[in-house]
């Protein structure tokens, strides 16, 4: 585990989002394993993470930067096809940012009100809260046992983001590594 | 330099100093030496200053009374930093301490003279004068405001760096005394996680500086034993230097350490507090060099500080024996132990007695003497008789209190225990102590030195078993019979200028004549008196006063009961509170473009967004010249602040036909209508735009600060009418920008695009969908302006091109950017409202000539039960257009409109129009005086303006230009 916060932007990185009341039978049916329980992640065998938020929305992370399959989705989508699961374009909505290193719940608890301890928060959780005073995604998934947060918030504050994150984790002897 | 004289040499002496790193600063401008370590107070003690501050009322000397900061004596000013503990900051090399409230220097304050005036300065005096005869507040306020206060503000003082932070533990205990320790121990080894917050920079409590089972020895090591179990114990955390100020529901502690304010979640909390020494009452109890024994231990433990040469010791305990060993320790003449009860027998009485100390059992302090420092007391013998024999005056510098405790269960009662007071041990005690939270050491009546541990290290346990979910067993019961032999039942000796409340200068006499007023209340007393109303909170006041008023009704001392504590304990800085301001602010895509191209951004909500484009010297000018740009050539605005909201699903039509005003049913795919929100009162909360994208597919724009309202309104009415749609928020997904001017087809139309943008393919009011220069777009043709234009919506990552692409474009028709402030200007010539500005919380459609906005066919919309009593009943007011019949000067918004005296209207829109040459506006006037032509009255700036109702839109009233 590396020390003090290291901060990387992935807003580059594919996303997608679905929402309405046949989204998650919808999502199975596109190949995608998760089950029907809100504020937990599932990781796909591609390596795209699946957030399910709540009976009716998941929101879908691609690790891969170069990786299509969210963009194939996307265009495949149809009104005719009666999923009533409709497509959100995550990746203009929401600015991502990753978070690991030994103190990152330390820092991420200057900001945000909910316990974020490894301990308490396992992997593969999500709390949809505040961060910053902004309304955010929190997501813990792991990498290579590292633990690693993710923070998914309004991409029109995603300057104002980063200038928080970066001031919280500042006392952690924290590196900015752009992704 | 002032030097260090009183400094105790040893090992034994000075626990937190360095005297290998000496430290200089100022004091009232002279220069003192210190050690690294030291606190201000132990400093100055060390170099012979005594007389810290002067007292609030009567400008009296005062000292070091706690060496805690728990008093107000030791109140100083560091550089702009008022109200600063001198017994607890540190000293720092160059650090600049003032003393205040005085005129002239410290030692000679012109306003000591309030003190030979005290007679006709009663209890409660500020409550009966100052206001008569009428107007005399008027000469008594300037030299009150320059007496009161404590300290000076800087307004130009550096703003410090602050913030917060949460914590959780499935425990928390509070002080790192033996108590604490024990605790904390015995909790972390339940396997719970354990916090441990002290809010001094070592751990120990009164083991750094007191005894243990009577001996220092074993004070050092019993607290050395529990340092080393707590420091290496892997389930506890320890938290130095912290002070717990609040605790609230659900075990939430605000904690302040440094400059962050800690938020801590515990599911047990452990108080382990201790308690506050009280003072004894008698006359000149306030002299400096009279202090509370443990303040004396601190000077010298802690910080290597001599009290006092000749010392008197007055108590009725075993600590106050303990500080008289101690101050023989460090070879300090013991004149006397003035003791209150007859404990000449205890071992330590024995001990001194053999050592040559004079121990003057049954006896008390009845006057000290003495001006800037105590010089002498003087003690009554056999006070338990009838009548009391002579009185012996003692030379002294220095006198120690330790009479008695009031058990420190403040934040207890932060969370609403009841304290009631004990007879038995003189003492206030805790009742019915709720679930999750536990009280040990003397905060909880337990004082002899091995139960305190014992009990403790049980309740620690006990906490930590809960916490974790597991059976805790019985939780331990804190019974000390020796509790009873703590504090004195009435250490108090009535004369003059014996002081009750150091903060507020209450003598005895003064709680009586308060009682006597009629204000037998405790709580009245606290008000009328304001003993406790200071700085030190009652922490020193309350047991004895108490204590008066029940001699004084006749009541006993159980049932007078005991002023409410509320937070915060410690002082808390407003720098602390506020934290690190998070003050989220969001860009549109564009916004670095507008930045480049010289934009003066303004806010709008969260979002920046550009006033104008140009220098502030010359903003009418840029306003009028982007007016103009639009009128007659091509203009864009960035309206990706526009709220955006996507309803799918085969009922989103259904849904938009019962949420909105209009009607949607039947709206063809590719046309706009206008939406207008009303709330259940019928009055209008938001408008926009529906666009019918696909039969099962609406993108409805929203203002931009009620987007996200709008979005709940949806989501909480769907859930109720449970129709088959979704809907989202996509306001940050788009980008959005307006190109408006009769020249926007044109630069349309050097594009590669695959949409249609000739007048027949794609009239006003419809939505087209399609790609420019390969960019997604969807392209509403809107009027807002009242100009042809084409509000074009992207994806927002894509936004910042798409600008680039169009600015480009229009290059050869002379485009330029154009800001809130002309289209402000633009929209009210074309006479259009902004929902917010020209309707406010009572406005209902008919008001604001919306009916043609109302459907007449649907059989329910949100608001349409009161919009329809609403039009039975008739409006009063009406939203007009107006001009000037001199334009001399312009109204501003929200000017009144009088009739007569009255007051009949409001302006809500007016400018000065650069393409009508004229002044216009929007007001409201009462529904008779709306007809056109209509003349009406706007005082402006305290002068009457006539005005009359103009026909709105100002401009292209048959609607040409935007259909063209």
């Amino acid at each position: 585990m590396t020390t003090g916060v290291t901060i990387s932007d992935l807003s580059a990185y594919p996303r997608l989002g679905f929402k309405g009341r046949g989204t998650i039978e919808a999502a199975k049916k596109l190949g995608f394993v998760l089950d029907d329980t809100p504020n937990r992640a599932f990781v796909q065998s591609e390596g795209q993470i699946c957030m399910v938020l709540s009976h009716s929305e998941v929101f879908l992370l691609d690790t891969n930067p170069a990786g299509d399959r969210l963009s194939r989705l996307e265009q495949s989508w149809r009104f005719e096809d009666r999923t009533f699961s409709y497509p959100l374009p995550r990746q203009h909505s929401h600015a991502w940012y990753r978070l690991q290193g030994a103190d990152a719940s330390n820092m991420l608890a200057k900001v945000c009100g909910v316990d974020l301890r490894p301990q308490v928060f396992a992997n593969l959780s999500i709390a949809q809260t505040s961060v910053a005073r902004l309304s955010a995604l929190v997501l813990r998934a792991d990498i290579d046992g590292e633990v690693t947060y993710h923070i998914l918030a309004d991409n029109s504050a995603s300057k104002y983001m980063l200038e928080c994150l970066q001031d919280a984790s500042s006392e952690f002897n924290q590196s900015r590594q752009p992704s | 330099m002032i030097s260090s004289p009183d400094r105790l040499e040893g090992a034994a002496w000075g626990l937190l100093i360095d005297r290998q790193s000496p430290v200089h600063f100022t004091f009232n401008g002279a220069s003192y030496e210190g050690y690294k370590g030291d606190v201000i107070a132990s400093a100055l003690v060390a170099s012979g200053r005594h007389v810290l501050s002067r007292s609030f009322k009567y400008h009296r000397p005062r000292g070091v009374l706690t060496m805690a900061g728990h008093d107000a004596n030791a109140l100083v000013q560091v550089g702009s930093e008022p109200n600063v503990r001198a017994d607890r900051h540190a000293i720092d090399p160059g650090m600049k301490v003032n003393s205040i409230n005085h005129l002239g220097s410290l030692d000679h304050d012109w306003l000591s003279v309030a003190g030979l005036f005290s007679r006709f300065l009663p209890v409660g005096f500020y409550y009966k004068t100052f206001f008569r005869p009428r107007g005399a507040w008027k000469l008594f306020e300037r030299p009150i405001r320059q007496m009161a206060g404590l300290g000076t503000l800087d307004p130009k003082a550096h703003h410090g760096y602050f913030d917060k932070q949460y914590l959780f533990s499935d425990l928390v205990v509070v002080g790192g005394g033996p108590a604490g320790l024990s605790a904390a121990i015995a909790a972390a080894s339940t396997g719970a996680e354990t916090l441990l917050i002290d809010e001094w920079p070592e751990l120990g409590g009164s083991l750094l500086f007191g005894r243990f089972a009577g001996s220092r020895t074993a004070a050092t090591g019993k607290r050395m034993d529990l340092l080393a179990q707590a420091q290496k114990h892997p389930n506890l955390r320890i938290m130095t230097a912290a002070s717990v100020s609040g605790l609230f529901a659900d075990n939430w502690l605000a904690v302040l350490k440094g400059n962050r304010l800690y938020k801590v979640r515990a599911k047990n909390v452990v108080l382990a507090t201790g308690a506050y020494n009280q003072p004894m009452v008698f006359k000149n109890n306030d002299l400096p060099g009279i202090m509370f024994a443990d303040a004396a231990q601190r000077l010298m433990r802690l910080y290597g500080v001599r009290p006092g040469k000749e010392v008197v010791v007055a108590t009725s305990n075993r600590f106050g024996f303990d500080a008289a060993l101690d101050l023989l320790e460090a070879g300090i003449d013991v004149k006397a132990v003035v003791d209150l009860g007859d404990n000449g027998h205890s071992t330590e009485a024995v001990e001194l007695n053999a050592r040559g100390v004079r121990i003057l059992s049954k006896s008390t302090i009845v006057e000290a003497t003495g001006k800037r420092r105590v010089s002498a007391v003087k003690v009554a013998r056999n006070i338990d008789q009838a009548h009391p024999g002579a009185t012996e005056t003692i030379e002294c510098d220095c006198v120690l209190m330790s009479v008695g405790y009031s058990p420190a269960v403040n934040l207890a009662c932060h969370t609403g225990v009841k304290v009631k007071y004990s007879t038995a041990i003189n003492m206030h005690y805790l009742e019915d102590l709720p679930s999750g939270l536990h009280v040990v050491g003397s905060a909880a009546g337990v004082w002899a030195d091995a139960l305190v541990t014992e009990h403790a290290a049980q309740t620690g346990r006990f906490a930590g078993f809960s916490s974790l979910g597991r059976e805790a067993g019985n939780l331990p019961k804190a019974d000390d019979t020796s509790a009873q032999h703590i504090t004195h039942a009435w250490p108090i000796t009535p004369s003059t200028k014996d002081f009750v409340d150091f903060d507020e200068d209450i003598c005895v006499t003064d709680i009586r004549k308060t009682v006597e007023a009629g204000y037998d209340d405790i709580q009245l007393v606290k008000r009328y008196s304001t003993a406790g109303l200071g700085p030190s909170q009652g922490r020193h006041t309350n047991v004895n006063m108490v204590r008066l008023v029940s001699q004084a009704t006749g009541r006993d001392i159980e049932s007078v009961g005991l002023t409410t504590y509320r937070p915060p304990l410690f002082p808390e800085k407003f720098g602390q509170l506020a934290g690190r301001g998070f003050e989220p602010t969001r860009l549109t895509a564009m916004h670095e473009r507008h930045l480049a191209l010289g934009a003066q951004m303004m806010p709008a909500g969260q979002w920046m967004r550009p006033a104008y484009y140009g220098r502030p010297q010359e903003i009418a000018e840029a306003i009028a010249r982007e007016v103009h740009y639009v009128r007659d050539g091509v203009g864009i605005i960035d309206v990706s602040t526009l709220g955006g909201l996507e309803l799918r699903g085969p009922d989103a039509a259904a849904f938009l036909d019962r949420f909105y005003t209009f009607n949607f049913l039947k709206q063809p795919v590719g046309r706009t209508r206008y939406a207008l929100l009303t709330d259940e009162a019928g009055v209008v909360i938001d408008d926009g735009v529906a666009c019918r994208l696909h039969d099962e597919h609406f993108y409805v724009t929203a203002t931009t600060s009620a987007v996200d309202q709008v979005y709940r309104l949806m989501g909480f009415w769907n859930t109720q009418w449970k129709f088959n749609l979704d809907i989202a928020n996509v306001t940050s997904a788009y980008a959005g920008m307006n190109l408006a001017g009769p020249k926007s087809r044109a630069v349309l139309a050097k594009l590669e695009t695959d949409i249609d943008f000739s007048t027949d393919a794609f009239p006003y009011l419809a939505v087209r969908t399609g790609h420019i220069a390969g960019i997604p777009v969807r392209v509403l043709r809107v009027g807002f302006v009242g100009e042809l234009g084409y509000e074009i919506h992207c994806l927002s990552r894509q936004g910042a091109a798409l600008w680039d692409i169009l600015m480009t474009a229009g290059q050869d028709f002379g485009i330029k950017p154009f800001g809130v402030e002309a289209q402000r200007i633009l929209r009210l010539e074309k006479g259009h409202i902004i929902v917010g500005q020209d309707t406010d919380g009572l406005t209902n459609p008919l008001e604001a000539n919306m009916a043609w906005a109302l459907s007449k066919t649907k059989p329910s919309y949100l608001g349409k039960r009161s919009i329809d009593m609403q039009a039975a009943k008739g409006i009063a007011r009406k939203l007009v257009g107006f001009t000037l019949l001199d334009d001399a000067v312009c109204p501003k918004e929200n000017h009144i409109i009088l009739d007569g005296d009255k007051i009949v209207g409001r302006v809500t829109s007016v400018v000065r129009s650069p393409t009508l040459n004229k002044v216009i506006g929007l007001a409201y006037l009462p529904t008779e005086q709306s007809a056109v032509g209509s003349k009406f009255t706007i005082k402006v700036d305290g002068k009457l303006i006539a005005a009359q109702v103009a026909a709105a839109p100002f401009y292209d009233p048959e609607n040409k230009r935007q259909e063209m």
